[in-house]
């Protein structure tokens, strides 16, 4: 799936939820402190505070009237390049690109879908988005084709660790951590097959990141060993996100993802 | 049925170790790509038996394998005829000369119909039409079981002589079979053959595709070169000259008459013994050849210079007395020997001793020498003669004699000229004598009234030496101006050619002519006389053949002694053709396991889910219905017209739509394919974003699959342009009177249509507007009103489905190869044509952009309300 096409899908997921998008326009209190008093349509320029001129900083962005009384050169510094409101992450393992059948979405295709959604509805709130890792934290309406690329061909932006993280993945991983202000949330996202465990008969089990196949001669054998195992692991991600503060949310691919969009709002909302 | 490779069949025995193999063999385990694999390290495995292939997968390898051992055994099966009706079968066979053509076919045919017959129990009756034998009769036999009657009919073979329909006619009056089968032999015709039809009750009947071949007697045309006639030729075979010994000397095409002619050298030609047709021999595609219609070579010497003078000449009446067919060469003794010829005529010519020895050769090898008497041999007659002659002449009736001139007497009936007329008017008045003292009686073969021997003939070898004692011109006697003359050369060429001379001789028959064109022994007696061979008929008492005795023989053949012949009337015949072609399972079977193979690969494919079967299906199921047409039409744009039943109409579409298509490639972006000929309600009209259907006068009404593919078509966004060549007379524009009955025809032709309301068009209408802005809608035609849908009717982008014309633009567009305009415009020449092409253009761009072009001429009305 293409980044426009996903961009094209998650915006469509965004627009289709019209009450959603309402109360996110209230979505402005959930920022962090001193992160606030941005008006809608204002942005992009507010001053934050001065600073000794260095080379290399654009000269236009000089405060002539300040520096004139003194030596120094002022230069203006804005506010909302320093600070991110939301940060959302992608936890992008190979696990990610697989789906159990060819009618349901890949975790990562849903995950970037849910992603970028919620990206949407917070842009449109005014709120600044970074992704984390990946891109600063953006806003207006151009924001969202930049993180779509980012999603897409990866980035590199130093992202504020205090600003408020929204994980996307499937924490498979023994002994998950969030290390992340509380506030958040964490969305594991699972294939059905991947919760049932529908298998059964003769079957080689392959991983997606060069782990040895297991061969079962009957896989029903499995299924209930396997619901232990992979119940702890659910669990284990909410007790994890728990510790950090975060919210901990659950979406399978087979579910609608306006669902999963519902929940995390309201996560955010109740944080 | 059987098996063409019943080795093929040993394999069948590796069935029950591919049955054991397969169980044996698991099958492959499925494979899973898992993300969470992690998760099931470690968990504990439970051990179950190995699974088997399941039965239905067995049962189908097995079948593939069973169907491919089996196909290469290659079986065949042949379909066993069933025959009509219940109870004992009547089984008429034609067995007359004219079957021998098609013997084998028909033998054929009855064996399968006695197999048919065993195969029902049924009980056979035969009868064959030919009479068996001389004072026989046709006669029913049996009825048999099948086997004996196989039997019987094994032995039946065709006669040489005619089909005895009459006979058979009064054999079939004591028949109480119903199902009466007949297989003919193609010929029939004439009250006989209605009668017998009449008594046969014919349940159902054979007859070969062709009549058979009938060659006419040869015969010599007037330059002496044999010709031949076929009577019957109906597969046009051509004529082969076949020697005695069987070797085929020549080879001759008919002309269209069926005539051919021989034009070889006398030897060669002479070497021929029979004339076959090439083909299967028959009797009646065979004619023999026999000395009457062989061409002689006669050579003629004689001893006084001047012997081809007028009148005087010793080989001047010699020269044209002699028969019209012989070929005459002349020269000395030793040139006309060497010409091989078979006979000699020397007029008074004395021999050498030497010459006598090569002459003695000459007619111990068959040859005939005559020697006329005459001045420069009657004083020293040479030895060389029938019987010794004396010195000096007679002479009869002259100034110094007593006697009077002497007349022939009849001759004698052991001569060759034995049944000749002595003519009266004949008188010898100067002659040599032969010597009475030593004459052998045997040797005259005529004398005059007083016992004179006249001509005396002594057989040595093969051949005769022959002495006529007067002169070869009139000097002598009047015999040469006499109507006799000729006569007594004529016996005498017959002789040298070993013919018959006496016609009235009843000859014997000497080999007997089968059906099949074969010289064998005779098996009857018969006899013929040369005179009676004109109006002798071939029946089993005189078959044709060769008949005679000793060296002379004449020859009967089939053609002018047998009625020609004409074809049957049996309408409802069956032809007689190959038998049924068995039937090859082979290839079935081993499709048939390919088939299956297939269908185990897909299920092993889909087991492992590398292969999604339904998925398949549909895929399958999408891509069978769809043409190579369509899938052209579905990969680059292109207009269409429909064909209508005049090919020159045709042309112009295709001609009109190509230039356009061209010129629209050329003057936007949009690129045409070349336009497709469209059979609407066959072809798949749904890619062609315009067709042109040129409506003539003479257009039939479309049938209704093309009424639907046509609604459906203009109901879902195409563009149907309805064009006429014209219209009637006395309508609007310069097209009027061009296409009398145009608009009959378009209420006709569109009567099945769903069309919209019509109105004329508006020079202002978007297609005037929609790449180039032209003042009317001209084709070849202009004046004539464009009709359109109505507003109400226009679809959702506002495009008319249907356009309505008598200007026959593709007339106007139509280039030909050259680029050159095929029609020209009436009556505004190349100023009207160029409006039109750019018509054309405006079309195509209308019928694939929609109106949108419309909105510049709703600009007024919207600058209008924004109150500028």
């Amino acid at each position: 799936m293409t980044a426009a096409r996903t961009l094209v899908q998650a915006e469509a997921l965004a627009s289709g939820l019209p009450k959603l998008i309402l109360a996110a326009e209230r979505l402005a209190f959930i920022a962090a402190p001193g992160l606030h008093g941005r008006r809608r349509g204002g942005g992009g320029d507010s001053f934050w505070q001065f600073r000794d001129w260095q080379n290399g900083d654009d000269a236009k962005r000089i405060d002539w009237r300040r520096s004139a009384q003194g030596d120094r050169l002022y230069f203006r510094e804005r506010e909302w390049e320093a600070q991110a409101a939301i940060a959302l992450a992608l936890d992008d393992t190979p696990g990610l690109n697989f789906s159990s059948h060819k009618s349901l979405p890949t975790k990562r295709d849903r995950a970037i879908l849910l992603l970028l959604a919620l990206a949407a509805i917070l842009l449109r709130a005014g709120e600044r988005v970074a992704l984390a890792g990946a891109t600063p934290a953006l806003t207006g309406s151009l924001a969202l084709p930049l993180l779509a690329e980012a999603l897409a061909t990866g980035g590199r932006a130093h992202t504020d660790t205090r600003s408020r993280r929204i994980s996307f993945g499937d924490f498979l991983r023994p002994n998950p951590v969030f290390a992340a202000p509380p506030g958040g949330a964490v969305l594991q996202i699972l294939d059905p097959a991947e919760c049932d465990f529908p298998f059964q008969g003769r079957i080689v089990f392959e991983g997606l990141s060069d782990e040895p196949p297991l061969e079962t001669t009957n896989a029903e054998d499995w299924r209930a060993a396997y619901h232990a195992r992979i119940n702890a692991q659910r669990q284990a991600v909410v007790q994890a996100s728990l510790a950090s503060g975060q919210t901990a949310l659950f979406h399978r691919t087979d579910m609608p993802p306006a669902r999963a969009l519902s929940a995390l709002y309201l996560a955010l909302r109740r944080a | 049925m059987i098996f063409a490779a019943p080795l093929a069949l040993l394999a069948l025995a590796l069935l029950p170790m591919l049955y054991f193999i397969l169980r044996l063999t698991p099958p492959e385990p499925q494979r899973q790509r898992f993300p969470p694999i992690a998760l099931l390290q470690d968990l504990p495995e439970t051990q179950h038996p190995p699974r088997h292939i399941p039965p239905w997968l067995l049962l189908l390898r097995l079948g593939a394998l069973a169907c491919l051992i089996l196909g290469l055994a290659a079986p065949t099966l042949r379909p066993p005829p069933a025959l009509p009706g219940t109870g004992p079968v009547l089984l008429v066979l034609d067995n007359g000369w004219a079957s021998a053509a098609a013997w084998p076919q028909m033998l054929q045919t009855a064996k399968n119909i006695l197999t048919a017959a065993r195969t029902q129990n049924r009980a056979i009756a035969i009868l064959t039409t030919a009479i068996p034998a001389a004072g026989d009769v046709p006669e029913l036999q049996g009825p048999f079981d099948a086997a004996t009657a196989l039997q019987i009919l094994s032995a039946i073979q065709p006669e040489p002589w005619p089909a005895d329909r009459k006979a058979a006619a009064a054999a079939l009056r004591g028949a109480d079979e119903t199902t009466r089968l007949y297989i003919s032999d193609g010929t029939g015709g004439g009250p006989a053959f209605q009668t017998f039809l009449t008594a046969l009750h014919l349940t159902s009947a054979f007859k070969p595709a062709t009549l058979p071949p009938l060659l006419a007697p040869p015969a010599l045309n007037a330059s002496g070169n044999l010709t031949l006639h076929a009577i019957s030729n109906p597969l046009n075979a051509a004529l082969l000259g076949e020697s005695a010994g069987g070797d085929i000397i020549t080879r001759m095409a008919f002309d269209p008459s069926g005539n051919a002619t021989l034009d070889l050298p006398l030897p060669i030609a002479n070497k021929i013994a029979k004339f076959v047709l090439d083909g299967p021999p028959t009797a009646g595609g065979t004619v023999i050849v026999d000395s009457s219609t062989r061409a002689s070579l006669a050579a003629l010497d004689s001893g006084s210079a001047n012997a081809d003078s007028p009148f005087l000449g010793t080989l001047y009446f010699l020269r044209r007395a002699l028969p019209q067919t012989t070929k005459i060469i002349t020269g000395s003794f030793e040139q006309i020997l060497a010409g091989k010829p078979a006979t000699i005529f020397l007029a008074d010519s004395p021999l050498s001793p030497a010459q006598q020895a090569l002459a003695k050769n000459f007619i111990a090898g068959g040859g005939i020498l005559v020697r006329f008497a005459g001045p420069l041999t009657s004083e020293t007659p040479d030895a060389f003669s029938a019987d010794t002659l004396l010195s000096g002449e007679r002479h009869l009736g002259g100034a110094l004699s007593w006697t009077t001139p002497e007349q022939l007497a009849p001759f004698p009936a052991t001569s060759p000229f034995a049944g000749l007329a002595a003519d009266p008017k004949v008188i010898i008045s100067q002659q040599i004598l032969a010597d009475p003292t030593t004459l052998d009686p045997a040797t005259i073969w005529a004398t005059l009234h007083d016992g004179t021997p006249l001509i005396l003939g002594k057989p040595m070898g093969h051949g005769y030496l022959v002495n006529i004692l007067t002169s070869a011109n009139a000097d002598w006697s009047n015999l040469p101006l006499s109507g006799l003359y000729p006569a007594i050369l004529a016996r005498l060429s017959s002789l040298g050619q070993g013919s018959p001379v006496n016609p009235n001789l009843a000859l014997p028959l000497q080999s007997e002519l089968d059906a099949y064109g074969t010289l064998s022994p005779p098996g009857v007696t018969a006899s013929l006389t040369p005179a009676r061979r004109g109006s002798a008929a071939i029946s089993p008492t005189l078959p044709p053949g060769l008949y005679g005795n000793g060296p002379g023989f004449i020859a009967l053949n089939l053609g002018f002694h047998v009625q020609p012949p004409v074809p049957a009337n049996l309408p409802n015949a069956t032809p007689l053709g190959a038998p049924a072609p068995p039937r090859n399972l082979g290839p079935l079977l081993v499709a048939l396991s390919l088939a299956l193979l297939l269908l185990d690969l897909a299920f092993s494919l889909a087991s492992r889910r590398v292969l999604r079967l339904r998925r398949l299906g549909l895929v399958t199921a999408l891509a069978l219905p769809f043409t190579a047409h369509a899938q052209s039409a579905a990969l680059q744009t292109e207009l269409g017209y429909i064909v209508t039943n005049n090919p020159a109409t045709d042309q112009i579409s295709a001609d009109g739509l190509g230039y356009l298509s061209a010129n629209v490639s050329a003057h936007s972006s949009i690129q045409l394919g070349a336009p497709v000929a469209l059979n609407p309600g066959k072809d798949d009209l749904s890619f062609y974003p315009l067709i042109y259907w040129p409506l003539l006068p003479s257009a039939p009404v479309p049938s209704p699959a093309a009424c639907d593919a046509l609604n459906t078509y203009m109901k879902y966004g195409g563009l149907l342009v309805i064009d006429m060549p014209g219209s009637d007379p006395g309508a609007a524009g310069s097209g009027a009177g061009f296409a009398p009955g145009a608009s009959a025809a378009f209420t006709r032709a569109t009567a099945c249509l769903n069309l919209p309301p019509l109105e004329a068009i508006s020079p202002d209408n978007v297609l005037a507007r929609s790449f180039y802005i032209i003042p009317d809608y001209s084709g070849r035609f202009t004046g004539a009103p464009v009709l359109i849908a109505t507003p109400p009717a226009l679809d959702a982008d506002g495009v008319t489905p249907i356009i309505v014309s008598q200007n026959d633009w593709a007339g106007a567009w139509a280039r030909d190869a050259s680029g050159e305009p095929e029609q020209t415009p009436l009556p505004g020449a190349e100023d009207q044509r160029v409006v039109a092409d750019r018509f054309g253009i405006n079309l195509v761009i209308y019928a694939l952009t929609g109106s949108y072009k419309s909105s510049p001429n709703a600009a007024p009305a919207l600058l209008d309300k924004l109150g500028q």
